[in-house]
């Protein structure tokens, strides 16, 4: 009897020490999100999100992260898919897809600054490209090539095969096949990538602070080096040279946050409207 | 040739990776009829099935040599596996229709065949849905999505499916093994009603079943034909001991 | 063949290409770091003297004239020769004839004595950094500064005696590449990092997989991909703001930035990838462990660590290693706490500088070999990455053979 009780007080204790972990990380989280918010709301004027002087507003990074996001995707997307098509759908030797999926995974762990490096060293100097905009995209499509190739494989996978069978026991082809019936299924895993991709892409800072710089005007072409809105934060914080440069660091941490949690809620509402679908066809 | 033989299957002998899954099967199918494959579990009859339109071709590792021919064409070397597909359709053992509307998935295989215009399109839907007898149930939800329908209806909706693409031969693959009894039924009486134009090709775990609706049945037994011949002939009068202790269910 | 199916063909030949490409692409990134950062390994960083004019529009070596602008374009600089000897340069200046002695033996040990500049009057001779020597003259015309810059070859350094194990990182003036400080810095904020992050991650994984009920759980680990999602330069600012100045006032150190810093804020950020690891491993174990466990009398905390942890362990360490190379590659988030001066801390509150922060701080402005060494940095960082994914490998298909 004496046994069990200490038994009991053991688990009560250790239910405590579990629950208290669980709720220390989610009052970090709530405290991190609800600090940066709550500081930078009141920066967060139109004049801050519109102003093309760096002084006063963000509007040029803004601008610059959404040229870097919209080229590396340009880039990453239609190599990513394919390759993920081809790994799942064409490659047939075993070995060579372990090898590329191996390689893929390997890739998949090497630390962003290494990226950084590469873009560097290949794009803004072998290539000539400078540190502009382009270059970054490019490091930033290859650093994201990973994401999108597992992710729109782990997509293509769960389209049953009885989908692939049934539209070619009708004499289509395998490209209408992959894209009448195949891709569609897969859809919302692979809008789920790109969105990942998104916020990787948002979110980096080492290897943007290598290859698209660190200038602060208007971006007019992507040949133009330019200032993310990570980097801006960073070097925020760094200089501090302008009297309200805390007041925008949050406003410019606000931004970011605000963004993750939005990327973060379609991403669960579209894993959640997917799960239902793939539920109902099984 | 016999005018009469849609599909003429010779010394087929078929691999997946080292092994032998079909042994020298050298049989024919005739026009307008429905040819029942019956067997033990792992026989071979359903690969057999898929070497008709080289759905096999899909297997890594699996290859086959012997002569098949549709019509009298070789339909390894003298056609082209699309085109081979659209004349020869299959009817999968698990309904497998496409996460789309009804009439998109009756009208898929002709519009990748090119076929635009809206009304034959229209016209092709219709009809498959009414010859597969699933019409009347669903012609007020064609825009609606496939997977909303029962499992019995998406048996119908792929056999309209198939259908639609009028072919001459359709391939069965335990085409009512995931239903209850009464969708089993229907699918029965349609088979009845398609057995007038198409040939028929149909693999089944269930004898009864073969016995019902078959005018010829094949008996595979470890990769190999063991008997083929009219389905009465078979049941009553099984030529060699196998077949009887199947029928008489002594094994399988 | 049918037109269909030339398509067809022609769509796989493509696909097939540009997987190629892409994977070529990504294997590329190894090799073209690699080469980069070993260059200072293996070869001098040149063959001879590299005489190298500024604000002189000719000028005349050895009785050779030379004009600036018939430099050849990349690099503006004359070749000395290698052999031992004296040479001579000469310029126009303020319209005088100005000649300069350089006395150059490559062999001699130090690097200072290589080059000696006999006769420079009335030019300054400035020594200013190991390897260069900066001739200029006085009479500013225009602000301009007119004179020669005279590099002297660097032998290759050392992998273990000069950059791996050398404590002295002087990249500039002395060119010391000594990382250990950093390597040592990784290490201590990493383990620190585990220390905290790794315990945390794995109670609160049991606690979500094991005990909350579904929604809770949903909830929970809801905010632990928010956690993910949250880039690293906010939790950089975050740490900059809130753990520093905790840590200053806790300590009463001079400074909160330093490895008590890094190492929370490198374990805030692993606990996501732990956390969810685990979890899922932990999700994976059959339930008829738990049920076999539970009927023969145990208590449901007992099952949890006694029966579905250990099933779930290697899971658990994949994750666990995982955040750790997490933790060993993050740049941004550690420049902004750490302190970044690069010396093996002694306490908590000392700064620490780690491999992939020098590489980030010093890449806009290092030259020449400081700029190679930095991708020998990478090159490091790589191969520690490399070392812990092998294990992550490793672990998971020792998972696959237990599921």
């Amino acid at each position: 009897m004496m046994r069990f009780i200490s038994q009991q007080c053991r688990d009560n204790a250790l239910w405590w020490v579990m629950a208290l972990a669980t709720v220390f990380i989610l009052l970090t989280l709530v405290f991190i999100v609800a600090y940066v918010i709550l500081q930078g709301a009141p920066g967060l004027t139109w004049t801050f999100l519109t102003s093309t002087d760096w002084r006063v507003g963000v509007w040029p990074m803004l601008l610059t992260t959404l040229y870097v996001v919209g080229v590396s995707l340009l880039v990453s997307l239609p190599i990513g898919i394919i390759t993920a098509v081809f790994l799942n759908e064409y490659a047939r030797n075993p070995k060579l897809k372990r090898t590329i999926r191996l390689a893929v995974e390997t890739l998949a762990g090497i630390p962003s600054i290494i990226y950084g490096l590469f873009g560097l060293l290949v794009f803004c100097r072998i290539l000539g490209l400078g540190q502009s905009i382009l270059a970054g995209s490019l490091t930033l499509s290859i650093m994201i090539l990973p994401v999108v190739i597992t992710s729109t494989e782990e997509a293509l996978k769960t389209v049953p095969r009885s989908f692939r069978e049934g539209s070619l026991a009708l004499g289509t082809t395998k490209i209408q096949t992959l894209w009448n019936v195949v891709l569609p299924s897969a859809l919302p895993g692979i809008v789920t990538a790109v969105i990942l991709a998104i916020g990787r892409v948002v979110g980096e800072s080492a290897p943007v602070l290598l290859t698209v710089g660190i200038a602060k005007n208007v971006p007019r072409s992507v040949m133009d080096s330019g200032r993310t809105l990570t980097i801006h934060l960073y070097y925020l914080t760094k200089e501090a040279v302008e009297e309200n440069a805390f007041q925008q660091a949050f406003a410019t941490a606000a931004i970011l946050v605000v963004f993750v949690i939005v990327l973060n809620s379609v991403t669960r509402a579209i894993t959640r409207k997917y799960e239902k679908r793939i539920g109902s066809a099984a | 040739m016999n005018q009469n033989i849609k599909i003429s299957v010779e010394d087929l002998n078929l691999w997946y990776g080292e092994f032998q899954a079909l042994k020298n099967i050298t049989m024919a199918i005739p026009k307008n009829q429905v040819v029942a494959c019956i067997g033990p579990s792992g026989c071979g009859k359903s690969t057999f099935l898929r070497t008709l339109n080289r759905m096999n071709d899909l297997i890594e590792g699996c290859r086959w040599d012997g002569l098949v021919t549709l019509d009298g064409a070789d339909i390894q070397n003298a056609m082209d596996v699309t085109n081979l597909r659209t004349r020869v359709g299959m009817v999968f053992q698990k309904p497998n229709p496409f996460p789309m509307s009804i009439r998109d998935n009756v009208a898929y295989g002709p519009r990748m065949q090119g076929l635009r215009d809206k009304k034959k399109l229209e016209h092709i839907v219709e009809e498959s849905l009414v010859r597969a007898a699933l019409w009347d149930e669903v012609k007020d939800r064609l825009r609606k999505s496939a997977l909303g329908l029962s499992g019995g209806q998406q048996q119908r909706l792929c056999i309209a499916r198939a259908i639609a693409m009028e072919p001459e031969v359709i391939l069965m693959d335990e085409p009512t093994s995931a239903l209850d009894p009464i969708a089993t039924q229907r699918i029965e009486d349609l088979m009845e009603e398609l057995r007038r134009q198409y040939s028929i090709v149909i693999v089944t775990h269930s004898m009864h079943q073969a016995a019902r609706i078959s005018d010829q049945t094949a008996f595979f037994l470890l990769g190999e034909l063991m008997e083929y011949g009219e389905t009465r002939q078979l049941f009553e009068y099984p030529q060699k001991k196998e077949t009887e202790d199947y029928i008489q269910g002594r094994f399988g | 063949m049918g037109r269909k199916q030339r398509i067809d063909q022609f769509f796989k030949v493509i696909f097939t290409v540009i997987s190629t490409f892409s994977v070529l692409a990504l294997l590329a990134i190894i090799l073209f770091v690699f080469i980069q950062g070993a260059i200072p390994f293996f070869t001098a960083t040149a063959e001879a003297v590299h005489v190298i004019p500024f604000g002189i529009s000719s000028f005349t070596l050895d009785g050779d004239a030379y004009t600036y602008s018939s430099l050849p374009r990349d690099a503006k600089y004359v070749e000395l020769g290698e052999s031992p000897g004296f040479h001579t340069l000469g310029f126009q200046h303020q319209d005088q004839e100005v000649s300069i002695l350089l006395d150059v033996d490559l062999e001699r040990p130090l690097p200072a004595h290589r080059v000696n500049v006999v006769a420079a009057a009335p030019g300054v001779v400035k020594y200013t950094e190991e390897y260069v020597y900066e001739v200029t003259y006085p009479g500013k015309i225009a602000g301009q500064i007119r004179g020669f810059y005279l590099a002297i070859p660097q032998q290759p350094t050392g992998f273990f005696s000069q950059f791996l194990l050398d404590t002295e990182w002087r990249p500039t003036y002395n060119k010391r590449y000594g990382i250990f400080t950093m390597v040592v810095a990784t290490l201590f904020s990493t383990f620190g990092a585990i220390l905290v992050g790794v315990p945390l991650a794995l109670l609160t994984a049991v606690f979500l997989s094991e005990f909350l009920p579904p929604k809770v759980g949903g909830f929970v680990r809801g905010a632990v991909d928010l956690l993910a999602g949250i880039p690293s330069v906010v939790y950089g600012f975050f740490g900059l703001m809130v753990v520093v100045p905790l840590i200053k006032k806790l300590s009463g150190a001079a400074s909160g930035n330093g490895l008590l810093a890094a190492m929370f804020i490198l374990a805030l950020m692993m606990l996501p990838t732990v956390i969810s690891l685990a979890e899922t491993s932990m999700r994976a174990v059959p339930q008829m462990y738990r049920e076999g466990s539970l009927a023969l009398g145990a208590s449901k905390m007992q099952t949890a660590w006694r029966i579905v942890v250990p099933a779930a362990k290697s899971g658990i360490f994949a994750g666990a290693i995982l955040g750790t190379s997490r933790a060993v590659g993050e740049t941004m988030a550690v420049i902004m706490v750490a302190g970044n001066s690069p010396q093996i801390p002694r306490v908590f509150t000392d700064g620490i500088r780690t491999l992939t922060a020098t590489i980030a701080l010093e890449m806009g402005y290092a030259q020449g070999r400081h700029n190679r060494i930095l991708f020998s940095v990478g090159i490091v960082l790589f191969l520690i990455i490399l070392v812990l994914n092998g294990i992550v490998l490793a672990l998971k298909s020792r998972m696959m053979e237990d599921a």
